[in-house]
């Protein structure tokens, strides 16, 4: 009888101490459930390849990282070549249906925001050595459920506000701030079905953006890849 | 035992937690969203402005009465509401010195009018206000006003004036170190007095003057001023203080406005309500005042105008926006209201922020909205991008589409249609009738006839077909005692089954003052079917006039022991409640004959005597069932009280919810089914899907969680869940048959896909539409198409397919369907899968890239839908039908859809010409490309594609025309189309299909 009370106590405990948990203990069972840092800190490389789903139509993409020295997005929709290429010190963009028809260099404004991209491995892995800020902003509701919000501000001066699920530990929810003119505009992005890779670290395979969905097919930790595609010149 | 007790506790606790996670909450049909009406043409009470640049922007936060907070990036030219998961009361606002980033808010209105909402304490945002987090003070229901020190940033002061309906602790001017962490109260008179306003020296933040406040309103009475009530100073940051009275006005004080001339702080400015109350000024920092000449427009109705500002740079310049713009150039000494170009600003102004940049641009705060001056407040522009309307009620008629009536809080009467092409925007908003508007009904039987009213019951007819007005309200006559009417006297029509003399059909219409009205003719008689009502108190009645504080404010505000709601049961005609503002719920079964009281069996579930009987339900379904909801907030009792009697009225059982807050106004039953419940309060509206053993707070129907609801409508022909928000305008939810699908069926299921509503084919109206630069903020159109609502218990991460088969079983068309937990909607706009469109070549903004993304619509007829959800499919079926009202015959449909078929056959046709051909070039590219022949061949197929597809493309503009083109162009106005060809337009469809014909025959000639 005792024994049973006893569990009970404690988990009657665990639900009351929830709310004392810090920002860095929600990031600490976060890391540990999508794979621990030390697998994502050996993350040198990826290959993401997938399609953009957007109002039935699908949008094949792959998209190539090298960590933090390149990222490259290439799409294709009826035969028009969609391409994005960042790079630390310079960002390259191609859009022939909104107008860009051929690879040209992008804003310092809008590399800055992109910069963060680099980081391949996940944004809370070393966070403190990759020079990010965190802020606890507490608990909120969304979508009926429950999350921790912790605000990151990174080196580049960018903020993200993340939501982390209070009973899976995931992120679930990204709010970015896009900043354009002096304007800032919130772009909110869902992180849903998170699944082991080979590798043994999670990625939510479906992301969100409102009107657009990101489905990953394949993911590949660490190939090879020439450092010559991240050059737009 | 004990042990075993505690057990028993501990048992419940966790089946209590494991129960609220099973339980469904509002995010389970997010897919109803509103769809907000606005309007914006007329806004709403603006309680505090700040503003800061930043980035080389104008930041602007703006505080309303019930509509949250508001920011605009642009200066004032477009604004989002950035407080919607809070209260929406807003009683101050400050921007941390130098930092757009943080941001204080303080819930709940000062200007305390009687129809004032009340607040939960203190917000803070550190990131401009996308996520907020509340830090304390939650009990004070009143902030004036915040400071904060500039020179030490965590620093901040907050004045609370406190509750205004009862006694409280939770009052007086509070002092955080740590930025909101921890709070002290450091200064406070007694539990009467709060604090109403705060003055901080420029340079030396340490000195302070804070002006404490006694008041009290009650449901029939108003008191501001008494011996609480003064002007203390500090010089150690409020750690000490000193009351000042030299060259103040003697006797018992009101409601002091203070300000300290930015330019010269030994200046100092206060408006001082007293028995002669006037206009002070101190040279000396406070210590000494003398009395300046000043008009009644500066001083009048101090516990409402509580705003006096002086220039950031000109120390000569002081405005005082109160009932008026005043403004005065030399100090004080002298002012000014004269308005010259722009428009005159709204009447009863609150908040004035002045750009310390630039002071000649500032923004004022009114109870109609914001206005903008670049020229010191002589010439003034509105912003007509705020949605804070604070409608009393709500109305709506049986027009297509129908219109949405009601009255705006000191803004008039106004109606709109409920849809419009492009959505309802501000120009749609037709002003109807003067005053502070309440009731706005139209007539059962005629809808250019429409009753509106001003504040004690100054009844209008308005007639629409002529243009003109006139005054209706019942007379005295002979045996009527003097009549009450409230400030929101209800004007309610209910159907009859009798005929005028001249044989025609008439309907009810009803009011009340203490006695109930009612008139068969428009208003033009009335006659009264009861007798006095309420409880003829004569303690609570006309006790505006025995003003018992220093200045009276009498504007029918306060008339009590009225009737404020009646309703006539919808079948019978002889049965009639009403209601009253002192706690009598009547009842006649015999048109008026008799009445009984029926509130004694609501006290016996608990809720207290005499409460305010703020609205009464009779369910359409069965006449014996009856709601009601009861608003006791006037005796500082802010609870949830609704209840419902399933016998008439005999026995009552009282709702109850954790969710629940605020006092509340409106319940409703759902037309159809009975379990379906609607319950608005003055922090938000609730839901109950099993009738009202289970309440959800509305969170995730895109309005404010805590959303004013003020009166909820069924419209019955379109089943549209109409919402009047004191704060935010009209919200209306496109038909709420989900609803009562997702009431009927088990839940407990892991998919369910509803019954499908058969569609009769139609489009939204695209003309006529107001000029795009003049429409403000603007709603959302309602969605016309055909609409498919499905459950899921959990989100399903492998994504949910819709596919859709024609009467012979072919499929159609496939639709990317949400995979959300709970309903689900998905629309469907009536196309088939597009065409494969032949590639190559730059296409943006073309017709061949739209080809490639819309199909032709389908014909009428029977279609299958198959929702396919983790591996399992559930089929529903759909019948499209003609719809000739609209143009929209069987004929027709069948002709455009034979049309458009022609067309996408031929895209297809082409598609696979153009994808051989591309391959054949591959594979010869692949050879020896010098060979003669082989050179000769690929440069023919180039030739031949540049003749059937634009590859040659120049400019931004898509400006070649070939083959593909044409095909695109024509596909594309027969597919985005309502109306088929003509028999002479076909033809070019026929010369079309004959010149593929020659583009193949050619094709297989050049593969030889």
């Amino acid at each position: 009888m005792k024994k049973v009370f006893l569990s009970i106590a404690l988990f009657v405990s665990a639900i009351f101490t929830v709310n004392a948990q810090t920002a860095d203990e929600v990031i600490a069972k976060y890391i540990t459930e999508i794979g621990g840092a030390e697998k994502w800190a050996k993350v040198q490389s990826i290959k993401i390849e997938g399609q953009i789903e957007v109002q039935g139509i699908q949008i094949p993409f792959t998209m190539q990282g090298l960590q933090m020295k390149g990222m490259r997005v290439d799409a294709e929709f009826q035969g028009n070549k969609i391409i994005d290429i960042t790079t630390p010190t310079k960002g390259w963009a191609q859009n022939p249906l909104s107008g860009k028809a051929t690879l040209s260099p992008i804003s310092e404004d809008e590399l800055k925001q992109k910069l963060d991209d680099l980081d391949i491995q996940d944004a809370f892995v070393d966070y403190k050595a990759k020079g990010s800020v965190i802020e606890s902003l507490g608990k909120d509701e969304e979508d009926g459920n429950e999350y921790f919000k912790i605000k990151m501000t990174t080196k580049n001066g960018n903020e993200k506000t993340y939501f982390f699920d209070t009973k899976t530990n995931l992120i679930y929810k990204i709010e970015s701030i896009v900043k354009q003119q002096g304007q800032e505009m919130k772009s909110e992005q869902k992180l849903l079905d998170y699944q082991t890779t080979e590798y043994g670290i999670k990625f939510p395979f479906k992301q969100d953006q409102g009107q657009m969905m990101m489905v990953t097919k394949k993911i590949t930790i660490n190939p090879t890849i020439d450092a010559t595609i991240f050059n737009g010149n | 035992m004990q042990l075993k007790n505690k057990l028993t506790g501990l048992f419940l606790l966790l089946v209590f937690i494991t129960n609220a996670q099973n339980t469904i909450n509002s995010s389970y049909f997010q897919v109803m969203g509103a769809r907000p009406l606005g309007p914006s043409t007329m806004s709403g009470r603006i309680t505090s402005i700040d503003g800061i640049s930043a980035n080389g922007q104008l930041n602007l936060f703006v505080g309303t009465a019930g509509g949250g907070i508001w920011k605009s990036q642009n200066g004032g030219l477009s604004f989002i509401s950035i407080f919607d998961k809070y209260c929406q009361s807003i009683g101050a606002l400050a921007i941390e010195p130098g930092n757009a980033k943080v941001v204080y808010a303080g819930a709940g209105e000062s200007n305390t009018r009687n129809s004032v909402s009340y607040g939960d304490g203190m917000y803070k945002t550190t990131d401009g206000g996308n996520n907020w987090q509340k830090i304390g003070l939650d009990s004070t229901e009143r902030i004036s006003k915040i400071l904060i020190n500039p020179t030490d940033k965590k620093t901040v002061y907050v004045s609370a004036p406190g509750p205004l309906w009862n006694s409280s602790k939770h009052r007086g001017l509070y002092k955080t170190i740590d930025g909101g962490k921890t709070w002290n109260k450091i200064l406070y008179v007694n539990e009467e007095t709060g604090c109403a306003d705060i003055a901080m020296h420029p340079t030396k933040p340490e000195t302070l003057f804070a002006s404490m406040w006694q008041f009290r309103r009650k449901a029939y009475a108003f008191s501001s001023g008494g011996p609480g009530s003064g002007l203390h100073k500090s010089t150690d940051g409020g750690k000490t203080w000193n009351k000042i009275t030299n060259g103040l006005p003697e006797g018992d004080l009101g409601r002091i406005v203070i300000t300290i001339n930015p330019s010269k702080p030994s200046e100092v400015l206060a408006i001082v309500e007293a028995k002669v109350p006037g206009l002070y000024i101190s040279e000396d920092e406070g210590t000494t005042w003398k009395k300046l000449a000043s008009t009644e427009n500066l001083t009048a109705r101090p516990f409402y105008f509580s705003t006096l500002v002086y220039d950031p740079k000109d120390p000569k310049r002081v405005y005082r926006p109160a009932f008026d713009f005043q403004y005065s150039s030399d100090g004080g000494y002298s002012w000014n209201n004269t308005v010259i170009g722009g428009i005159e600003p709204h009447a009863d102004m609150h908040a004035l922020w002045i750009n310390p940049n630039n002071p000649d641009m500032m923004f004022v705060g009114t109870d109609g909205g914001i206005y903008m001056s670049t020229n010191k407040g002589t010439a003034w522009q509105f912003i007509n991008s705020l949605p804070v309307g604070q409608f009393y009620h709500v109305s709506t008629d049986n027009q297509t589409p129908y219109h949405v009536y009601g009255g705006l809080q000191d803004n008039n009467s106004w109606m709109a249609p409920s849809s419009a092409p492009g959505g309802v925007t501000a120009v749609d908003w037709r002003w109807i009738n003067g005053g502070d508007g309440f009731w706005v009904q139209p007539s059962l039987l005629n809808s250019k006839i429409i009753f509106s009213e001003s504040q004690g019951g100054e009844i209008t007819k308005v007639d629409l077909s002529t243009g003109l007005s006139y005054g209706v309200r019942p007379k005295k006559l002979e045996g009527d005692e003097e009549h009450r009417w409230n400030w929101n006297t209800p004007i309610v029509v209910g159907a009859s089954t009798k005929k005028n003399a001249a044989g025609k059909p008439v309907y009810n219409l009803y009011t009340a003052a203490q006695y109930v009205f009612k008139s068969n003719d428009d208003g033009k008689n009335w006659q009264r079917i009861s007798p006095d009502l309420t409880t003829n108190n004569p303690n609570k009645i006309n006790q505006a006039e025995k003003n018992a504080g220093i200045t009276g404010d009498n504007t029918s505000a306060e008339n009590h022991c009225t009737i404020f709601t009646i309703t006539q049961d919808p079948k019978n005609e002889n049965i009639i409640w009403a209601g009253t503002d002192d706690g009598n719920l009547q009842l006649t079964t015999d048109g008026g004959k008799s009445w009984q009281n029926k509130s004694a069996g609501i006290w016996k579930t608990g809720v207290p005597e005499n409460t305010w009987i703020s609205s009464i339900e009779i369910s359409s379904l069965d006449s014996k069932r009856i709601y009601v909801t009861l608003d006791n907030h006037m005796y500082g009792d802010m609870h949830t009280y609704a209840v419902m009697s399933s016998d008439g009225g005999n026995t009552w059982k009282k709702f109850s919810s954790s969710e629940f807050t605020g006092f509340a106004h409106v319940i409703r039953e759902d037309i159809v089914n009975e379990k379906l419940l609607f319950l608005g309060t003055e922090m938000g509206l609730f839901i109950s899907l099993d009738g009202g053993k289970n309440w959800m707070r509305s969170k995730y129907q895109n309005m404010p969680w805590y959303n004013l609801v003020r009166d909820i409508k069924i419209q019955p022909q379109t089943n549209d869940l109409v919402i009047a928000s004191h704060g935010r305008g009209i919200y209306i939810i496109d038909n709420i048959q989900p609803l009562r699908e997702m009431v009927k069926s088990d839940l407990a299921q892991s998919v369910l896909f509803y019954p499908i509503q058969n569609f009769k084919y139609e489009y939204s109206p695209q003309y006529p539409q107001p000029a795009s630069n003049l429409t403000g903020w603007a709603a959302g159109s309602k969605v016309i198409a055909p609409t498919f609502y499905y459950y899921l218990k959990e989100r399903s991460n492998s994504g949910v397919k819709i596919e859709i088969y024609d009467a012979a079983n072919k499929k159609i068309k496939d639709l990317n369907a949400s995979s959300a937990k709970g309903l689900n909607k998905v629309y469907w706009d009536l196309s088939v899968n597009p065409p494969k469109v032949a590639q190559g070549g730059y296409i943006a903004q073309s017709s061949v890239l739209i080809s490639s993304v819309i199909g032709p619509k389908v014909d009428i007829g029977k279609y299958k839908i198959v929702v396919k959800a983790d591996g399992k499919e559930y089929v529903q079926n759909i019948k499209i039908e003609a719809n000739p009202s609209k143009g929209l015959d069987a004929a027709s449909i069948a002709l455009l859809n034979k049309q458009s078929m022609r067309l996408f056959n031929l895209h297809e046709r082409l598609f696979t010409l153009v994808d051989s051909l591309d391959k054949t070039v591959k594979v010869l590219a692949k050879g020896d490309t010098t060979v003669p022949v082989v050179k000769e061949k690929l440069h023919k197929l180039d030739s031949f594609k540049r003749e059937i597809v634009e590859l040659n493309r120049k400019s931004i503009f898509f400006d070649e025309f070939k083959y593909r083109r044409r095909v695109s162009d024509l596909y594309y106005s027969v597919a985005s189309g309502l109306e088929p060809l003509s028999t002479s337009q076909e033809k070019g469809i026929t010369l079309l299909e004959d010149q593929f014909v020659v583009f193949q025959k050619r094709f297989f000639e050049l593969l030889k």
